[in-house]
């Protein structure tokens, strides 16, 4: 388990991110939301141990984090650039060293997953050849090629084809399957909604939720989908719900607080005649949108 | 204390050296830079017709009164050769003892053969190829023969044991006075090359170091290499990697250059001159370092943080040039100037730490703080002989013909 306990960090007495407690686990994929400027960016730095927390600790199964530590982590940054002059295989082989990773059994990992999504002829071709989706897959392979326990990602689907990103998905998959820990940021929740088993929410430095995604989804009223029988008159916003029509006689019900099923179901017959009246799941966006509302 | 792992290190120093050292551009500036730079700097001193001196000998002379009388020999022997030179160093300086002892240095250089000072209708004279434990000793000879009409000249030793002066022995100030102007264009052009070849090192190292942070940090390549090693490993890594790049530059510029002045027979400053170049090099360097630090990193945006670069580079640069110009002429007094430049240096930096922000006023500020360190470097160079105003001014007065 990766724990992070009253974990502060400053920027120019500006707090970045303040008292933050959570923890993630092995062999979960865990969601790291929020706005712009919520702190995602200082939480992964944090972990990989690029800044120091200002007070608060951090541990890694229980234990501060050692100093080999970097060789466990794989890290793919958002929007990752590359050395234009030098061939993706000499950076490769570089950054391998670094994490002290087997260069043979590294490298042969590293064409696997270069072949995996379609791109192995990159290996010989320089940073200033190639494009900004294989820069990603690059950087992919290069976090996945010393088989790293933590794997921190950090936009991973920006810049890839819905076939790659559907690629990439089933590898992130594969990956929880072993037990690795995975920390997951990203604004494309579309992609995410069905991948990530934890969420941590951040806004202006705060933790404004951490735990499993269905506490997550239910950790605001729910939303309602109606149907009437008949055309009804027009439903107006009330004090205790919004809504949206989707067809003539279908609507989404949002509602502004918890409402019984039958106070609804009450307020909405005298609308018209109810064909279906079903409970529906915010989405991970509808949620983090009424979250981080005025953010 | 966090450990550091040797492994990191070497794989980043090598990287590094890889990436920034063997590329073409840099292998080319590694051999044809130092070639460029020193045939500009020397062309006009090798095209430049050379007296005939390669069979006479340089004797310096300092004479205290009858100069007059030897300038008048001088007169009447134009044309008649000779197999001595003699270079008038008498007001070479401000007084006649610094003459003598500028003088002592040129001798002991081995830029003069000999040294024959008058004084009182005698003469004392100082050779260099006398065997090493007789050099620093005085050998007093008299002028046994002066026929001033005849225009023949002769010294011989007191003791009688050596004859100093070869032959027929005929004053030729004029030819004496344009093998001097050679020589001093041939020092200014040498400290000058040297001068901006240190600075092009040294700079070339920076410009290394700062584009290589400037690439990881904007490619954000930076935080993959940090969540892969600590900052210890990489600065380490990348202190070795230019520490061999900038080593391979200086001993490659080094020897080409050399080889080149042995090649043409030019003459070198003695190793504390160069050491005393290498100062006011680095002194210069390291403050346009800190200028860049303090100034282009945070405040300032590219376009403005490479002006300011070049105006600082220009203003910290032209100085230093004097500075080494000062050093080569070796005017002690000089030279103790030269220890307070670290001193401005530092005071400029500091206060742009104080500041530490940029704006027109303390720029202005700042320029003062420079332009009085040029101011004081300059002056004493004003009053001397080698004053490159009263130079230019008496050029100036021969190429119009007036006087």
């Amino acid at each position: 388990m990766i724990q992070f306990t009253n974990v502060t960090r400053y920027y120019d007495n500006h707090p970045a991110v303040k008292e933050a407690n959570f923890a993630f686990h092995g062999g979960r994929i865990t969601g790291l939301l929020g706005p712009n400027g919520a702190g995602k960016t200082t939480i992964i730095r944090l972990l990989l141990q690029i800044i120091p927390p200002d007070s608060g600790y951090i541990l890694i199964d229980g234990v501060s984090p050692s100093a080999d530590f970097s060789n466990r982590i794989g890290f793919v940054p958002e929007e990752f650039g590359v050395y234009k002059r030098d061939r993706v295989i000499d950076v490769f082989m570089y950054l391998s060293r670094l994490r002290n990773a087997e260069p043979v059994t590294a490298r042969a990992r590293f064409i696997e997953i270069l072949e995996y999504f379609g791109v192995a002829m990159l290996i010989k071709k320089r940073g200033a050849d190639i494009s900004k989706g294989q820069v990603q897959i690059m950087q992919i392979a290069i976090a996945l090629a010393s088989d790293p326990d933590i794997l921190v990602l950090d936009e991973p689907f920006t810049g890839l084809d819905p076939a790659n990103q559907e690629k990439l998905s089933i590898l992130i998959h594969k990956l929880k399957s072993r037990n690795k820990y995975i920390l997951l940021s990203t604004h494309q929740l579309e992609n995410v909604d069905n991948l990530i088993d934890d969420i941590i929410l951040l806004d202006k430095g705060k933790v404004l939720f951490s735990g499993g995604r269905r506490d997550f989804s239910l950790s605001l009223e729910n939303n309602y989908f109606v149907e009437f029988e008949d055309i009804p008159t027009e439903i107006k916003e009330t004090e205790y719900y919004t809504c949206k029509q989707l067809t003539p006689r279908t609507y989404q019900i949002f509602c502004k607080m918890n409402i019984e099923f039958d106070e609804i179901a009450k307020s909405l017959m005298t609308i018209g005649k109810i064909l279906v009246l079903t409970r529906t799941k915010n989405s991970i966006k509808q949620q983090f949108l009424k979250l981080t509302e005025g953010s | 204390m966090r450990k550091l792992y040797v492994g990191k290190i070497a794989a980043i120093a090598s990287w590094e050296f890889r990436r920034q050292a063997l590329t073409r551009g840099w292998l080319l500036s590694l051999f044809l830079l130092p070639v460029i730079l020193f045939y500009v700097f020397h062309l006009p001193v090798l095209f430049d017709i050379k007296p005939e001196s390669e069979n006479k000998y340089l004797v310096g002379l300092i004479a205290e009164e009858p100069y007059s009388q030897l300038q008048f020999l001088c007169d009447k022997d134009s044309g008649n050769p000779s197999k001595i030179l003699f270079v008038r160093l008498h007001n070479i300086s401000r007084t006649l003892d610094a003459s003598k002892s500028i003088a002592f240095n040129m001798l002991k250089q081995g830029n003069l053969d000999g040294l024959l000072m008058f004084s009182g209708g005698k003469a004392q004279y100082y050779c260099s190829t006398v065997p090493a434990e007789k050099f620093m000793s005085e050998l007093r000879v008299e002028i046994v023969k002066a026929q001033v009409n005849k225009l023949s000249f002769g010294a011989i030793s007191l003791a009688d044991e050596k004859i100093f002066f070869p032959e027929t022995k005929v004053i030729r100030f004029d030819i004496a006075q344009k093998m001097f102007e050679f020589k001093t264009g041939e020092i200014i052009s040498t400290l000058a090359h040297l001068s901006i070849l240190f600075f092009m090192s040294l700079s070339f190292v920076a410009g290394i170091v700062i584009r290589s942070f400037q690439e990881e940090k904007s490619n954000k390549l930076i935080e993959v290499l940090l969540s892969s090693t600590g900052a210890a490993e990489l600065s380490i890594g990348k202190f070795i990697s230019l520490f061999c790049i900038a080593g391979a530059q200086l001993i490659s510029w080094l020897v080409i250059t050399l080889g080149l002045y042995k090649g043409y027979d030019l003459v070198l400053p003695s190793i504390p001159a160069l050491a005393l170049i290498a100062v006011t090099q680095i002194s210069g360097l390291l403050f346009f370092i800190a200028l860049y630090l303090l100034l282009g990193v945070r405040q300032l945006r590219e376009s403005s943080t490479q002006f300011v670069l070049s105006f600082f580079s220009l203003v910290v640069f032209i100085p230093n040039i004097f500075a080494a110009g000062l050093v080569m002429i070796g005017d002690s007094t000089i030279v103790n100037l030269l220890g307070y430049m670290p001193l401005f240096t530092t005071v400029t930096t500091v206060m742009q730490v104080c500041v530490n922000n940029f704006s027109f006023s303390e720029m202005i500020l700042q320029n003062g703080l420079l332009l009085l360190y040029s101011i004081i470097l300059l002056y004493p160079l004003t009053k001397s002989d080698y004053n490159p105003f009263g130079m230019f001014g008496k050029s100036l007065k021969k190429s119009t013909g007036k006087d």
